[in-house]
C-alpha cells in the first residue's frame, strides 16, 4: 500500500497483536486497535483490508459491508462455499465491492502468458502444470503449518490446498479456460511438530473442455531447498514455460546452509503484483471500474481447492457439476452441496492384492 | 579378422573385441549383448576403455527388427556381430548376457538366457506383465540364472548418486516425489509414436520409483488422455499413494512442440523431498542442450548402458547383487498393471444438473 500513497491513506489498523497493529500502523500516523470492531465502525474509512486467516473472513467481510465499506480480502476466499456465498451476498446486498487478493492474477509472467495463451499461440491449451515449493521456517521466523504459526493452528486453517494451493486452483481454472469437473488428491503431513494440518498437497484435475490441470504443493522443505514455482502449459501448438529454479539469481550460503533470498520477491514478483492489485482495486472503487478479479473467480478457485481437499479426505475423485467457463455459476445458492464423491477412478487399499509383489 | 568377419565367429571363439582392460590381473568377463534398443548408440560412441568387459557377441534382437542397427553398431565397437540372438543367449563361452532389446524381444531373450543359466541385465522394461515375471523367474530358477534389471534412469550417474542419498537415508523419511517425462508432441518419428505413452516412456520413471522405496502402493489414481491430436494416448497423470505414505506424482506427456529444443527422448524430471533433504534431477542441468535440429545429447541417460555392463561384469565375476531383478521387475509390472486398472476404470464425469 506504501507505493499507492499518493491514492490511500491508512487511518486505522486493527490485530489482536497489539504491537503488530502498531507495527502496522505507525508509517502512515494511523491509529492502531486491537478490535477489528473498532475499524469497522469509523467513518472516515471507505475501505477495508481483511487479512486475517481465513476462518475470519466472512464475519469481517459481512460486517465491513454493513457498514458500506468495500473490502479487499486476503486469499484464500474462506474455508467454505457457504461462506464465500455468503460474503459476496453481504457485498451485493449492500452494494459495496469485494475482490480477494489473487495476486497471482496481478504478477507479471502469469498475466503475460494468460495474453498468449488468448493471442491463441499456443493454441488450446491441453495439459498445465504448476508446482509450488518453498523452504520450512528459517531461524526466528515461525514457520508455515509449524505449532507457532497460525495456518497449523486445525481450528482455523485447512492446510496447503488452500493457504497455498487456492492460487495453483486460480491459475489452473484461468489458464484452462474452464471449469473442473473431476478433481483427485492426495495431501499429508510432513513436517515435524505440525497440529494435524496437511502442508503438503498434489492434485490433478479434469476441465471441462478436456484440458488436465495439475498441481504439487510443498511449503515445509528441508533449509536451503529454493522458493520456486515450476509453471508448464502446453497447448497443440506451442508451449509456455515459467520455471523459476532454472532462474536462481543469488544464493546464500550460511551455517544454516543456503537460502534464496532473492528468489520471492524478485522471481515472483510479489511486490509488483501487490501493487497492481490494490491499484486495481481502488480503481474500481473510485471509478466504478469492473474488477479485475471478481469475488465469483474467487470462489470458483475455492470450489476446485475444496473439491481437492474432499478428494484427499475421501480417497476417491470427486466429481464437480459443470459450470460456465470462467463465469460465475447463475446460482450461488448451490453452495457446496454440489461438491459430491463420484464413482472411483483409482485402485483403493482393497484392491491391493493386484499391486503387491 | 576383419568386421564382416564377426558375425562368423565361433560360439566361444576368444576374439579380443577391444578396448578390454589391458593390465588388469582379472581377465575380463566376456558379455553377449541382445538387441539395441536406445542405448545402441551410447555404446558405440563410448570412447573409454570397458575395462572389466569384453564384448563378446553382439546379436540383433528376437525377430530381428534391428539387424542392420546392429551389424552396424558392431562394426563401430569391433565386437563380433551375430544373427541368431538364441545363439548369444545359449554360448557356453559367454557367461553374462546384456539384453538391450525392446519390450517384446527383452522378455524372449533374457528368459532364454537365464534358463541357460547366465547372468542377465534386462534393461527396463523387461517384462510388462505378470506372466512375463512369472516366466522370467521359472526360467532363473530352472536354469539357475540371474537376473539383473533396472532402467536408464537408475543407472545414470545422477539417478545412481540420487538413490545413494536416497538409500543412505541423508534425505529422512521420503515424503514425495515428483517425476516428469516430456516427449516430442510428434513422437520421435517412428513407431514410438503410436503407443501409449505410458508404456513407452513410463517404466524408466516407474523403476527408479521402486528403487527409491520398498513400500508398496496403497493407493493408485491414473488418467490417461489423447490431448494432443496423437489419436493415442499421450498424457498420462499419476499419484501413487505409498504404504509408508510416500506420495509419488508422475506426469509423462507427449507434448512438447517442434520448438523446443529436448531430445527425441525428451525431458526427465525427478524430484524426491525428504524430511531433511532433497534432491533433484534436472534435465537443464544434466543434459546437453543442442539449439537446432540436432538432436541434444543426453550424457546422463547415453552413460547408464556402460554402467549396466559393469555391474554385469561385477556380477559374473563373484560379486553379489545388490538387487534381486526378478523381485524388481516384479515390483516394476505391479505398479504399472495398478497404473493400468486405475487408467482403465471409467472417469468420473460431470455431475448432472
Amino acid at each position: 500500500m506504501r507505493n499507492l500513497s499518493d491514492r490511500v491513506t491508512l487511518v486505522a489498523a486493527a490485530d489482536l497483536d497489539r504491537q503488530a497493529a502498531q507495527a502496522a500502523a505507525a508509517p502512515w500516523g494511523a491509529d492502531p486497535y486491537t478490535d477489528g470492531r473498532q475499524v469497522v465502525d469509523r467513518p472516515d474509512v471507505e475501505v477495508i483490508v481483511i487479512a486475517t486467516p481465513e476462518a475470519a473472513h466472512r464475519e469481517w467481510t459481512v460486517a465491513a459491508a454493513a457498514a458500506g465499506k468495500h473490502v479487499l480480502c486476503e486469499k484464500p476466499m474462506a474455508p467454505s462455499l457457504e461462506d464465500a456465498d455468503a460474503m459476496i451476498d453481504a457485498c451485493r446486498r449492500a452494494g459495496v465491492h469485494l475482490m480477494i487478493g489473487h495476486s497471482r492474477r496481478f504478477t507479471r509472467r502469469y498475466m503475460e502468458i494468460r495474453r498468449t495463451i488468448d493471442r491463441g499461440e499456443i493454441g488450446a491449451v491441453r495439459l498445465i502444470r504448476e508446482n509450488e515449493r518453498r523452504a520450512g521456517a528459517r531461524a526466528g521466523t515461525p514457520g508455515y503449518y509449524t505449532g507457532a504459526h497460525w495456518t497449523g493452528d486445525p481450528a482455523v486453517s485447512v492446510g496447503a490446498a488452500l493457504t497455498n494451493g487456492i492460487h495453483e486452483a486460480d491459475l489452473l481454472r484461468w489458464f484452462a479456460g474452464a471449469e473442473p469437473v473431476a478433481v483427485f488428491a492426495e495431501q499429508k503431513i510432513t513436517i515435524e511438530g505440525n497440529r494435524g494440518v496437511p502442508d503438503f498437497v498434489t492434485w490433478t484435475a479434469r476441465f471441462a473442455n478436456g484440458a488436465v490441470g495439475s498441481s504439487e504443493i510443498s511449503n515445509c522443505l528441508p533449509a536451503g531447498y529454493p522458493a520456486f514455482h515450476q509453471f508448464e502449459a502446453y497447448g497443440v501448438r506451442g508451449a509456455i514455460r515459467a520455471r523459476d529454479h532454472e532462474l536462481v539469481s543469488l544464493t546464500r550460503f550460511h551455517d544454516g546452509g543456503a537460502d534464496y533470498p532473492e528468489s520471492g520477491r524478485i522471481l515472483l514478483h510479489n511486490q509488483t503484483a501487490y501493487d497492481r492489485e490494490h491499484a486495481a482495486f481502488i480503481d474500481t472503487v473510485r471509478t466504478g471500474a469492473s474488477l479485475p478479479m471478481p469475488p465469483e473467480e474467487a470462489r470458483a478457485a475455492l470450489r476446485l481447492a475444496l473439491a481437492a481437499v474432499e478428494s484427499a479426505r475421501a480417497g476417491r475423485v470427486v466429481s464437480l457439476a459443470p459450470a460456465s467457463a470462467g463465469r460465475p455459476p447463475a446460482d450461488f445458492a448451490a453452495g457446496h452441496h454440489e461438491i459430491r464423491a463420484a464413482g472411483n477412478h483409482e485402485t483403493n487399499a482393497g484392491g491391493a492384492s493386484e499391486v503387491r509383489a | 579378422m576383419t568386421p564382416s568377419d564377426a558375425g562368423r565367429a565361433a560360439p566361444s571363439d576368444p576374439v579380443s573385441a577391444g578396448r578390454d582392460g589391458a593390465g588388469r590381473a582379472a581377465p575380463p568377463v566376456a558379455i553377449g549383448i541382445i538387441g539395441a534398443g536406445r542405448h545402441a548408440a551410447a555404446l558405440a560412441d563410448h570412447q573409454a576403455p570397458l575395462g572389466d568387459v569384453r564384448i563378446a557377441r553382439w546379436a540383433a534382437s528376437p525377430g530381428g527388427t534391428d539387424l542392420s542397427v546392429i551389424r552396424e553398431m558392431a562394426v563401430r565397437i569391433e565386437a563380433p556381430f551375430a544373427r541368431d540372438w538364441e545363439a548369444v543367449a545359449r554360448d557356453p563361452g559367454i557367461p553374462a548376457v546384456l539384453v538391450l532389446s525392446e519390450t517384446a524381444g527383452a522378455t524372449v531373450a533374457a528368459e532364454a538366457a537365464l534358463g541357460a543359466g547366465k547372468i542377465v541385465f534386462c534393461a527396463a522394461p523387461t517384462a510388462t506383465r505378470t506372466e512375463e515375471v512369472n516366466r522370467l523367474a521359472g526360467a532363473a530358477a530352472g536354469g539357475r540364472g540371474v537376473l539383473l534389471a533396472g532402467g536408464a534412469i537408475r543407472h545414470s550417474p545422477a539417478g545412481r548418486e540420487a538413490l545413494r542419498l536416497i538409500g543412505g537415508d541423508e534425505l529422512g523419511p521420503l515424503h514425495s516425489l515428483f517425476g516428469s517425462v516430456r516427449l516430442p508432441m510428434t513422437g520421435n518419428g517412428d513407431r514410438s509414436a503410436q503407443r501409449a505413452v505410458l508404456e513407452e516412456a513410463g517404466w524408466d520413471l516407474l523403476d527408479f520409483i521402486v528403487a527409491a522405496t520398498p513400500a508398496q502402493p496403497s493407493r493408485v489414481h491414473a488418467q490417461v488422455d489423447a490431448l494432443f491430436g496423437s489419436g493415442t494416448p499421450d498424457t498420462a497423470v499419476c499419484i501413487i499413494r505409498f504404504e509408508n505414505d510416500l506420495i509419488a506424482t508422475i506426469e509423462i506427456a507427449r507434448c512438447l512442440p517442434p520448438s523446443v529444443p529436448a531430445a527425441a527422448e525428451g525431458e526427465i524430471e525427478i524430484e524426491v523431498i525428504g524430511g531433511r533433504g532433497a534432491v533433484r534431477l534436472e534435465p537443464a542441468a544434466t543434459a546437453v542442450g543442442v539449439y537446432g535440429p540436432v538432436t541434444a545429447l543426453r550424457p546422463w541417460l547415453d552413460a547408464p548402458v556402460i554402467s549396466m555392463l559393469h555391474e554385469l561384469a561385477a556380477a559374473a565375476g563373484g560379486r553379489t547383487p545388490g538387487t534381486d531383478g526378478v523381485v524388481e521387475v516384479r515390483r516394476s509390472v505391479a505398479l504399472m498393471e495398478a497404473i493400468r486398472a486405475a487408467a482403465a476404470r471409467p472417469a468420473a464425469g460431470p455431475e448432472s444438473g
